[in-house]
């Protein structure tokens, strides 16, 4: 206990710090050393820390049940862990990116992250009610000072109020839901009363559909060390409240509809956010879709958690959980390593807009290898990390024996189909990412003289993409520690998972039904060596390099490469009715002729407008209450305190 | 159930080479049966042997600006295939790794396979290859879930999903499945759009308006190029085993005797060619569609596959006797 004490102070000490510190170069520096320090404490800490415990802090300054309390059991150690893992990335990434703003500017973003990953920590390790709010509302005020503090165009400073809305709106739920929980008898009616608005609350953090609105527009303005905080752990904060509110607290009460619910609203999540992430040319807008294609992914399994908890298929819940919690881990470790690599591309190149972009693979060998990784383990590709969810997923759906269930049977081949569509559609996401940022010739002359990333970037990129790799080509260490943490929610969790290197549902140790992750790797650099070694033993030995064909033009120019937007021309057409697509198309007299299209959601002119059209029609309709006159004030004061007395006469 | 001993080790490990071996016959046979059907005189069958050769000993040109990438994706492309070649069922009725990777990881190798190829076309940074990438993926985002589902079915069906227990289920109990009927022509619509067959796809031409798969590897030459053809013609042949293997498993050797083995080979030899002309055939009659008509038959090929496995959910609701 003695070390998460530590851990929190440490935190809140260099928070203070560095509010008080003046802004000059060293100091920030050294204060950024401590932070490093400070993140590998907190790895450290959910590495080898075992016990599980509370430390109530009483305060006497607050009044009664208002203290702070932490409390650190094997679902909170293994959140921890995977904030610890991002956060460490983040913290040796950020030695050397904010170089480029003003000191002022830096000291700002070195302050208010030392509260948000205090706020984060706390989250996810609080032990009352007063502790889970003040942190959660903490790291939605520090997560929006670091989004728009330098945002100064209007759209950009839009999207940060719409983040701060949207976030406030949530918080109001988990207030209520949380009272309710506290403060009365539980029964059905109350319980599903308490799960739809924690459902939206932690549903708008999470950017799930339709609350996800926000999620697109602040990502682009962040920095991107604060982006793969934000996609890596905020998000999964969420899915952290989630399994707390319906796996621990509201379990004796867990309803199917719950999940059916959760599937569902997952499901558009997951269509919705890989369909517009395929149509992005920005590249961290395209990344905040994925995230929220992920979401609605883990969203999906925890629906299918609870679906057959209330079905009483112990085992597959268990499995469905695992998803959740494994899947929460391999998505924070490859997207905070992707928005880290867009933070080094930035660096080098100044450029967001993938159409700008090109030829990086050449400049940044480093960086494009991590990403490769990164991209490979979001798109679910066997030997990384991704598969290991996916393959568990489809296993699920495959080995239910839910023929009792009629239409449970029907109704899940129909997620299936979405859910493979859904898969087969990030793939396509990656390879556009991908191939048009670092694969080509640079489609801009400036980007010649982009350079190689620093050491500090290089060291925090490859500690991601190592542990992405080593998921999913060894994922049987993770998977036995959160086997543990789920056994402590139920006892009827118990699936044993005999094997060393296997992943495997089936109960028996003998029934070879599994995957080898590892055997697959095996097998794939044999054939490699093999095919190797023959070319090389019958084949020419050299090489001739020579100019790219050029059509039978004699110059190929840069601009002649495939640009973001015509890479996802089919899907355009393919999703035509699913989103919202305004041209701007030239005219025959334009003297320089410009064609341009924009994407946008179908959600803005289906719910937002006419949701925020009501909003005004209403306003106008009592606007005439504001009179500006001070007698018709004092009028309105005499009136209510006539109704307030005859009131309190007659009760 | 076939005993583990070292002869019959020596037989899996062998069908995996043979598979790969005749992988460019099939191609041969399938380029004669055209040229026949079309009135023309064909090369002899051995002509993608020939072909090989010729490549290998090439020297190849590859683009100044082409990155490690470029130089290591027809290996790995080559390698995924080499992979599938010992899951697939042959003359045995199962690969000798089959009970290793299921068919979700076949799927997913397939997957690595694809992405590998259409990553490098984008390297060089050339129209071409990027517009052959983007066709390419556009094409197979559609297609990846209907072979998903389709082999998904398969393991509903036989409660396991490993394509050696499906093949030893298939086999053992050949009961027709009603749901198999619409898998079934799901996957003729995979097998075609996979290996970029008519309708879907022109594998002769050399016009930029259609060309899909040849736009990814215009800037190959050379063992680079030897390496993607022999790819090509394996992933043809390994959607053709799994076609015929699954749906058709008749004569396919369960136990290691002489005769089995024997029937076994013959009998998938000659599926095999009975379906290559037919397909041969096919794609004599009919034209290219339009890229933007592609997802049209796509998207039937998704519904086919969709009601293949509400079908045999319903099958299984009903036989276990639940009401509904």
């Amino acid at each position: 206990m003695a070390l998460l004490k530590i851990v929190v102070l440490a935190w809140l000490g260099l928070g203070c710090v560095s509010i008080i510190l003046p802004a000059r170069r060293l100091l920030l520096q050294s204060s950024r050393y401590g932070s490093m320090l400070a993140a590998l404490a907190v790895f450290c800490l959910a590495a080898f820390y075992h016990g599980s415990s509370t430390w109530l802090f009483d305060t006497s300054f607050f009044p009664y049940k208002l203290g702070f309390a932490i409390q650190f059991d094997p679902l909170s150690r293994f959140f921890v862990f995977l904030l610890s893992l991002s956060v460490l990335a983040v913290s040796v990434f950020g030695q050397s990116y904010f170089n480029h703003f003003t000191l002022r500017q830096q000291k700002l973003i070195q302050t208010v992250s030392c509260f948000f990953i205090l706020a984060m920590l706390l989250v996810l390790t609080a032990g009352n009610t007063f502790t889970f709010l003040f942190a959660w509302e903490l790291m939605t005020f520090s997560s929006y000072l670091l989004i728009a503090f330098n945002a100064t165009d209007k759209s950009a400073r839009q999207a940060g109020f719409l983040y701060l809305g949207i976030a406030h709106l949530g918080f109001l739920s988990i207030v209520i839901s949380f009272f309710l929980l506290g403060n009365m008898p539980i029964s059905a009616v109350s319980a599903n009363f308490i799960f739809v608005l924690m459902f939206i609350g932690f549903g708008a953090k999470a950017g799930l559909f339709p609350l996800h609105v926000w999620l697109p527009g602040v990502y682009p303005i962040a920095p991107s060390p604060i982006c793969a905080l934000m996609s890596g752990v905020i998000l999964k904060t969420a899915i952290y409240g989630m399994i707390r509110f319906s796996f621990y607290w509201l379990l004796p009460y867990q309803q199917a509809w719950w999940g059916y619910s959760l599937i569902t609203i997952g499901l558009c999540s997951m269509l919705i956010g890989v369909i517009h992430a395929a149509l992005q040319t920005d590249m961290k807008r395209l990344l905040a879709y994925s995230s929220m294609e992920n979401l609605g992914f883990i969203v999906v399994s925890l629906g299918f958690a609870i679906v057959f908890y209330q079905y009483h298929q112990y085992a597959l819940s268990d499995a469905a959980l695992l998803i959740v919690l494994l899947h929460s881990l391999s998505h924070s470790l490859f997207k905070s390593l992707l928005f880290l690599s867009t933070g080094s591309i930035l660096h080098a190149t100044g450029e967001r807009n993938l159409g700008k972009l090109g030829g990086l693979i050449q400049k940044m060998p480093w960086v494009s290898g991590c990403a490769l990784i990164g991209c490979l383990a979001m798109a679910g590709l066997p030997l990384f990390s991704g598969f290991i969810s996916e393959w568990l997923y489809l296993r699920i759906f495959f080995s239910q024996g839910m023929s009792s269930h009629f239409d449970f049977a029907i109704f899940s081949s129909v997620i299936v189909a979405v859910s493979v569509l859904v898969f087969a559609l990030a793939g396509f996401v990656i390879v556009k990412f991908f191939g048009i940022a670092f694969l080509g010739r640079p489609r801009e002359s400036h980007l010649v003289h982009a350079g190689p990333a620093s050491w500090f970037e290089r060291l925090s990129l490859v500690w991601l993409a190592l542990w992405s790799v080593f998921i999913g080509l060894w994922p049987m260490p993770f998977i036995s520690l959160l086997q543990k943490i789920l056994h402590g929610i139920s006892n009827q969790f118990a699936l044993p998972w005999p094997h060393l290197f296997t992943l495997s549902l089936s109960q028996s140790a003998a029934n070879h039904d599994g995957f080898v992750p590892v055997l697959l790797l095996m097998s794939l650099l044999a054939g490699l060596l093999l095919i190797f070694i023959l070319i090389k033993k019958y084949s020419a030995p050299s090489l001739q390099r020579n100019s790219a064909w050029g059509c039978g033009f004699n110059v190929i120019t840069l601009r002649m490469q495939e640009s973001s937007e015509g890479f996802s021309q089919p899907f355009k057409l393919i999703f035509s009715k699913l989103i919202q697509t305004r041209l701007a198309l030239p005219k025959a007299t334009d003297v320089n002729p410009h064609y341009a299209a924009q994407v946008t959601e179908r959600i803005w002119p289906l719910f937002y407008t006419p949701l925020t059209q009501g909003v005004w029609r209403i306003v106008a309709l009592t606007k005439w209450i504001q009179q500006g006159k001070i007698a018709v004030y004092l009028t309105y004061m005499a009136f209510t305190l006539f109704i307030l007395l005859v009131g309190v006469l007659w009760l | 159930m076939i005993s583990d001993n070292t002869i019959s080790i020596l037989l899996f490990v062998l069908q995996g080479l043979l598979v790969i071996a005749i992988a460019p016959l099939l191609s041969g046979w399938l380029k004669i049966v055209t040229c026949r059907c079309q009135n023309r005189s064909a090369a002899s069958l051995f002509q993608p042997y020939f072909a090989f050769c010729k490549l290998l000993i090439k020297t190849p040109v590859m683009a100044e600006n082409a990155s490690w990438l470029f130089r290591f994706a027809p290996y790995f492309y080559a390698a995924c295939l080499a992979v599938l070649a010992f899951v697939v069922p042959f003359f045995l009725y199962y690969g000798v790794l089959s009970p290793l990777f299921d068919v979700i990881v076949v799927a997913g190798i397939f997957a690595l396979a694809r992405i590998s190829m259409a990553l490098a076309a984008m390297d060089v940074g050339t129209a071409f290859g990027s517009l052959g990438a983007r066709r390419e993926l556009f094409i197979a985002c559609l297609v990846e879930p209907v072979l998903l589902l389709v082999l998904l079915n398969l393991g509903l069906i036989t409660k396991g999903l490993t394509l050696e227990h499906i093949g030893f289920v298939l086999i053992h109990k050949g009961i027709l499945y009603p749901g198999l009927a619409f898998s079934l022509s799901a996957f003729v619509l995979v097998l075609l759009a996979e290996n970029g067959r008519f309708p879907f796809d022109n594998p002769a031409t050399h016009l930029e308006l259609t060309m899909i798969h040849e736009a990814m590897i215009l800037e190959y030459s050379g063992r680079y190029l030897a390496l993607i053809e022999w790819g090509n013609s394996l992933k043809l042949t390994l959607f053709l085993l799994l076609f015929v293997n699954l749906f058709f498993p008749c004569g396919l050797a369960v136990q290691l005797s002489w005769g089995a083995l024997l029937t076994g080979l013959i009998t998938t030899l000659v599926k095999l060619f009975v379906l290559l002309t037919l397909l041969a055939i096919a794609e004599s009659l009919q034209a290219k569609v339009r890229l933007f008509r592609i997802p049209e038959y796509l998207g039937l090929a998704l519904f086919l596959a969709l009601m293949g496995i509400l079908l045999t959910q319903l099958m299984v609701t009903q036989v276990t006797g639940v009401p509904i």
